[in-house]
């Protein structure tokens, strides 16, 4: 048997070989004894590693990640919040939004024309160069006053 | 849209859900510590060696993680880094067993060409595994992950860096390897 052919049934026996390669691989199992004896020789080899022991390493899993948890600089943990708590602060959220424009609607319900001019007494004593006789022209929003 | 507001205000993290890859470093090492810990200790053949090793390979994710892949692709890095960990630690061993030997002035042991019952090692190993560890390590790192990880030879071939095809080849020679150290147990 030539070492293609055997690696061909080597893949077989790993479920490495599609259709319809596959099929032919059986084919030639079914004629040809020598095909069968490689794919029970690959099969015992399978079957040997599969019964070899191995030992528990539960225990150990769960020190080592104590270990490296334990020394490694620690980051924050952040997981993801409860939906609750997004909902509550959706609603803190429109709450706080909605009370500052309906209080803002309320407090600056000022018509356009109304800016006025108001006169201010500066003391000259600030030593301020003013123009004039130390007024001091503002152009302020006053509610419901106009010039 | 608050939740995703949020969630990106809190950070990482999630909950874990059956279709999500496991994020954080609890969740991975979870998940991908049990295999990890068969891998090395088939390669190596010693307990002590296999928690030293997933250890450092954890460290190594630990310290990384914040760039690695959240997907298969961090599991495929884990495995690189535990099978490069494996050999240098092996490698390290080997020049350290040399120079006792030297020391007491004792031959080195031929590992590749030494039956079954010469292989010594510390701890009560079937023969098996003892057969394993006298292949060649690039014919034992296909087979070990053909055998006791399940993975497909293109998901070993994308491990490895190597095609498929060599995965195959691979895998067939260390099988007629083993079957041949075997003869004597089968």
């Amino acid at each position: 048997m030539k070492d293609i052919e055997r690696m061909v049934v080597s893949a077989y026996e790993d479920g490495e070989v599609e259709f319809p390669w596959s099929d032919r691989v059986l084919k030639k199992m079914e004629e040809n004894p020598e095909w069968v004896a490689e794919a029970q020789s690959h099969r015992r080899i399978k079957a040997a590693l599969a019964s070899s022991p191995e030992p528990d390493f539960s225990e150990v899993r769960q020190r080592v990640k104590a270990r490296i948890e334990a020394h490694l600089p620690r980051r924050r943990r952040l997981t993801l919040p409860p939906v609750w708590m997004s909902v509550a602060a959706a609603a803190a959220l429109v709450l706080v939004a909605g009370g500052g424009f309906w209080v803002g609607r309320q407090t600056v319900a000022t018509p356009p024309s109304a800016v006025a001019e108001l006169q201010v007494q500066v003391p000259k004593t600030l030593g301020l160069k003013l123009s004039g006789e130390g007024q001091l022209l503002m152009a302020s929003t006053l509610q419901g006053k106009s010039r | 849209m608050v939740h995703a507001l949020l969630f990106f205000m809190v950070g990482e993290g999630g909950p874990p859900g059956a279709n999500k890859p496991p994020q954080g470093f609890s969740e991975v090492y979870e998940a991908w510590s049990p295999l990890l810990f068969r891998i090395v200790y088939r390669m190596t053949g010693r307990r002590e060696a296999a928690e030293e090793i997933v250890q450092e390979a954890f460290i190594k994710y630990y310290e990384r993680r914040d760039v690695l892949p959240t997907d298969e692709g961090l599991k495929y890095w884990l495995i690189r880094v535990a099978r490069n960990l494996t050999l240098n630690h092996e490698k390290r061993r080997g020049r350290e067993r040399r120079a006792l030997e030297r020391v007491f002035h004792e031959p080195a042991p031929k590992a590749e060409k030494g039956a079954l019952e010469k292989l010594t090692d510390s701890e009560a190993v079937g023969d098996v595994q003892k057969a394993l560890l006298l292949l060649p390590e690039n014919l034992r790192t296909v087979l070990i992950l053909k055998e006791y990880t399940g993975f497909a030879y293109a998901e070993i071939g994308k491990m490895l860096n190597i095609t498929e095809g060599n995965v195959k080849v691979r895998v067939f020679r260390a099988r007629a390897r083993l079957a041949q150290l075997l003869k004597e147990v089968l």
